[in-house]
C-alpha cells in the first residue's frame, strides 16, 4: 500500500513528515504546475472549480508513479468541496486509476469512531500507539504553523527591505530545505535558520511600502501555483503583504470558531458582513476585508466558479462602492494568462501608491517600482 | 401593505408556505411578473458578473418589484425540511441582490433552517414582527404553513399548483392533439424547469415533438431517498437539489425513454450532479441543455429535435 494526497501548500510537506514518522509508505505528489492542471482538466468535468482539477492532476500523476491509496479530507458543508471525494472517485475510475479511497470527513459529522476506522486503513494493520499518532499530528500542525509564520514574516517585511528579492530567495531556500529534511526536528531547524537569515536582511531607511491585504478562497490562497505566485510578485514589487487565509489560519479557525457564538461574530462584523455560513470561507473572507480598512489595498482571489466567493464578491463590491475600500478581484482559471494578471496587479499597486501620495499632497510623485528589476 | 415575492428560486417551492404565513393579515402578496427581456437586463446590470443566470433573473425581479411594492420579501433559506443544504449562491442571495437593495425595501429574513421548526419560527418572527402582524395570528399561520411545507418537501403535495406553471397542451384552430409517443424526465432545478422564459418554453417544444415531459414532482421524497441509497454512494449527499434531481432520475430511469437536463450556465451543483448522473444512469440517453443569457433558441431547438430523433430511432431498433 502506497499512500498519496493532494498538494495543499505546507500541508503536503507536513503530511510527508507525518507519514515518515508513522512508517507509512507514501508518494509525495508532484508540485503543482500548468502541466498538472492540464492533466487534471482533461478528465474532470468542465464546470468544476479549479482546485478540483489540480487535485485530479495530482492523483493522476501519483497513480502513474505507483500510489494506490488516496487520502482526501473534506467537509460536509454546502460548498462543492464536500462532494470532491465522491466526484474524485468517479473521475479517477473513469480515468483508469484504481485507487483505494480514504475520505477523512470532519469527525463532527461522521463520528469519531468512523473517523478512526477510516484512518486505520492507512496504518495497514500495523499497531501504532495513539500517543504516537497524536504527537505526530501535533508536530505536523506545529510545522504548518511555523512555515506559515515564516512566510507571513517574510511577506510583511519584504516592503521594508533594501532588496525584497532576497526575502523571496530565503523562502525558496527554506522550501527546498524542508522537502529534504528527514523529520520534524530538522524541519524546524530549517525554519529557524531561515528566520535568522530573514532578520539579518538590511532594511531600507524611511521605507513606507504599500500595504496590501490578500484574502479569498482557501485553496487559491494556499497553493502558490493556483494564484500565479501572487504574493511573491507583490513582494518583489516592494509591497508589504499580509495574507488572511492560510492553513494555520484554518487550524485556528477550526479550533476556535465553535467557541464564538454566531451573534458575536455578526456583531464583530458590524452587521456589514455575511450573517451566516455560506460554505467555503466566503463569510470569513468578507469579515477579513471589513477588518482590513487600515491597509492601502485589498486583493481578493478566487478560482473561477467558486460559489461562496461569488457571494463574497457581491458583498465586497458593495463595500467598495459605499465604504471606499480599494479591492482588486482576481479570478484564476485554467487559462493561465499570467501577463494579464501581472498588468492588473502592477496597475493596482501603482494606483495605491499614487493615491497615497496624492492624499499626502505630492500630486505627481510616482515611485518607480521594482517591477522588472530582476536579479 | 403590499409585499412583493420575486418569481424565482424559492418561489417555486415555498410559495404556498408564504401564502399561508400571511393569510388573514393585512398584507397583500404581490407576485413578480413572468421573467422577460427587461428582467434579465436589469438583473445582469445589478449583480456580479460571475453570478449564474437564475440569480440575474431573480435580481431583476426584485428590482421591478421594488417599484410596485412597499417591501420585497427575501427569505434566506439555508436548509430544507429534511436538513439538507441549499446551493451556496442561494444562501447568499440577499448579498447577491444588494445592488437592488438601494431602495431599502428588501425584507431579508434571518437564516431559516426548515429542519428545526422552533428555531425557524423564532427567526421568522424576528423579521416579521416589524410588519405589524399579531403574535397569535402568526403562531396560527406558522403551524399551518409549516406542516404544509413538510408535506411539500416530502413530495406528497405539489407546491407548483399555487405557483402556477402547469403546462397544458393546447391546440390552435384546426389542429388536433395527438397522444405523445415518448416520455422523458425533465431534470434540473425547479427554477429552470418552471420558468418559461429561462428555458425558452421547453415543455411546449417537447410536446410539439410528441414527447411528454415529466418532472421530479412525480416522485415522492421517500422514493428519491431510497433511489439514492440504492446506488450506495461513498459519501452522504448534503444538497437538497442532488437528492431531488439525482434521486428522481435514478427512480424514473426504467419508466422514461430519456433524460433532458436543464442546467444554467456555471451552476455549481449541476457540475457535480450531471457527472454523477452520467456514471449511474447509463441505460438511457441523457441530454444536457445549458441555459444562459444569450438564450439561443434556435440552437436549443435543433438539439431537442435531434434528441427526439434519437429517441425515435432507439425505440424502433
Amino acid at each position: 500500500m502506497i499512500v498519496t494526497f493532494p498538494q495543499f501548500g505546507p500541508v503536503a510537506v507536513a503530511l510527508a513528515k507525518f507519514f515518515d514518522a508513522l512508517d507509512v509508505p507514501y508518494i509525495m505528489p508532484a508540485a503543482n504546475n500548468s502541466e498538472i492542471l492540464k492533466t487534471g482538466a482533461e478528465v474532470s468535468p468542465e464546470e468544476m472549480c479549479t482546485p478540483f482539477k489540480y487535485m485530479v492532476g495530482n492523483f493522476k500523476t501519483a497513480y502513474a508513479d505507483g500510489a494506490d491509496t488516496a487520502v482526501m479530507a473534506a467537509t460536509c458543508g454546502p460548498c462543492r468541496l464536500g462532494e470532491y471525494g465522491q466526484l474524485l472517485m468517479e473521475v479517477m475510475s473513469v480515468a483508469g486509476c484504481d485507487y483505494r479511497w480514504v475520505l477523512l470527513d470532519s469527525p463532527a459529522v461522521i463520528g469519531v469512531k468512523e473517523f478512526v476506522k477510516r484512518f486505520r486503513v492507512l496504518l495497514n494493520g500495523r499497531r501504532t500507539g495513539i500517543a504516537k499518532i497524536l504527537k505526530n499530528v501535533f508536530l505536523s500542525a506545529l510545522l504548518i504553523c511555523k512555515i506559515d509564520a515564516l512566510r507571513e514574516k517574510a511577506e510583511s517585511k519584504a516592503g521594508f527591505l533594501c532588496e525584497p528579492h532576497a526575502a523571496v530567495r530565503i523562502l525558496h531556500e527554506a522550501e527546498s530545505g524542508l522537502k529534504e529534511a528527514p523529520d520534524f526536528q530538522s524541519g524546524f531547524a530549517v525554519i529557524r535558520k531561515a528566520r535568522k537569515k530573514l532578520c539579518r536582511l538590511e532594511k531600507r531607511s524611511g521605507a513606507n511600502p504599500v500595504r496590501i491585504f490578500v484574502t479569498g478562497e482557501i485553496y487559491t490562497c494556499v497553493e502558490r501555483e493556483a494564484n500565479g505566485n501572487l504574493e511573491e510578485k507583490l513582494m518583489k514589487a516592494g509591497c508589504s503583504v499580509s495574507k488572511h487565509i492560510s492553513v494555520s489560519w484554518w487550524i485556528r479557525h477550526a479550533l476556535l470558531c465553535g467557541l464564538i457564538p454566531d451573534f458575536v461574530r455578526r456583531r464583530l462584523d458590524g452587521g456589514k458582513g455575511i450573517p451566516c455560513n455560506i460554505g467555503g470561507y466566503g463569510r470569513e473572507s468578507v469579515s477579513g476585508v471589513l477588518r482590513a480598512a487600515k491597509f492601502d489595498g485589498i486583493i481578493k482571489i478566487m478560482p473561477s466558479g467558486c460559489m461562496p466567493e461569488i457571494v463574497a464578491k457581491a458583498s465586497c463590491e458593495k463595500l467598495q462602492k459605499e465604504a471606499g475600500y480599494r479591492i482588486l478581484h482576481l479570478i484564476y482559471d485554467e487559462m493561465s494568462g499570467q501577463a494579464g494578471y501581472d498588468t492588473r496587479i502592477e496597475a493596482f499597486v501603482d494606483m495605491l501608491e499614487r493615491r497615497r501620495d496624492v492624499l499626502a499632497g505630492n500630486r505627481h510623485r510616482l515611485h518607480k517600482h521594482r517591477f522588472g528589476y530582476n536579479r | 401593505m403590499r409585499l412583493g415575492i420575486p418569481r424565482g428560486f424559492f418561489y417555486y417551492d415555498y410559495k404556498p408556505f408564504i401564502n399561508k404565513l400571511f393569510q388573514g393579515t393585512n398584507i397583500n402578496i404581490v407576485t413578480g411578473d413572468e421573467n422577460n427581456e427587461n428582467t434579465l437586463k436589469l438583473g445582469s446590470s445589478m449583480t456580479v458578473d460571475e453570478a449564474c443566470f437564475p440569480v440575474k433573473l431573480f435580481v431583476g425581479q426584485i428590482d421591478s418589484l421594488c417599484n410596485k411594492c412597499d417591501k420585497v420579501f427575501i427569505p434566506r433559506i439555508m436548509k430544507d425540511c429534511r436538513g439538507r443544504w441549499l446551493c451556496p449562491k442561494l444562501l447568499g442571495i440577499p448579498e447577491l441582490s444588494l445592488e437592488a437593495a438601494k431602495t431599502k425595501k428588501l425584507l431579508i429574513t434571518e437564516p431559516l433552517y426548515f429542519d428545526r421548526g422552533s428555531r425557524l419560527k423564532k427567526s421568522l418572527w424576528h423579521t416579521l414582527k416589524e410588519l405589524d402582524i399579531k403574535r397569535g395570528r402568526f403562531e396560527e399561520n406558522f403551524a399551518a404553513a409549516y406542516s404544509l411545507q413538510e408535506a411539500i418537501s416530502k413530495g406528497y403535495t405539489n407546491a407548483h399548483v399555487e405557483a402556477d406553471w402547469e403546462f397544458v397542451p393546447t391546440a390552435a384552430a384546426g389542429e388536433i392533439i395527438l397522444p405523445n409517443t415518448k416520455k422523458v424526465f425533465l431534470a434540473g432545478h425547479c427554477y429552470n424547469i418552471y420558468d418559461k422564459y429561462a428555458n425558452v418554453n421547453i415543455f411546449k417544444k417537447l410536446d410539439d415533438l410528441g414527447i411528454e415531459a415529466i418532472t421530479e414532482k412525480e416522485v415522492t421524497q421517500e422514493q428519491r431517498e431510497r433511489a439514492v441509497e440504492s446506488v450506495s454512494l461513498a459519501k452522504e449527499p448534503f444538497w437538497e437539489s442532488f437528492i431531488r434531481i439525482f434521486g428522481s432520475a435514478v427512480h424514473l430511469q426504467d419508466q422514461v425513454d430519456g433524460i433532458v437536463y436543464l442546467s444554467s450556465f456555471s451552476c455549481g451543483p449541476d457540475a457535480f450532479i450531471i457527472e454523477m448522473l452520467k456514471s449511474y444512469v447509463t441505460d438511457i440517453p441523457i441530454m444536457v441543455l445549458k441555459l444562459d443569457e444569450h438564450r439561443g433558441e434556435a440552437g436549443l431547438e435543433t438539439r431537442v429535435e435531434a434528441f427526439a430523433d434519437l429517441l425515435e430511432r432507439k425505440k424502433a431498433s
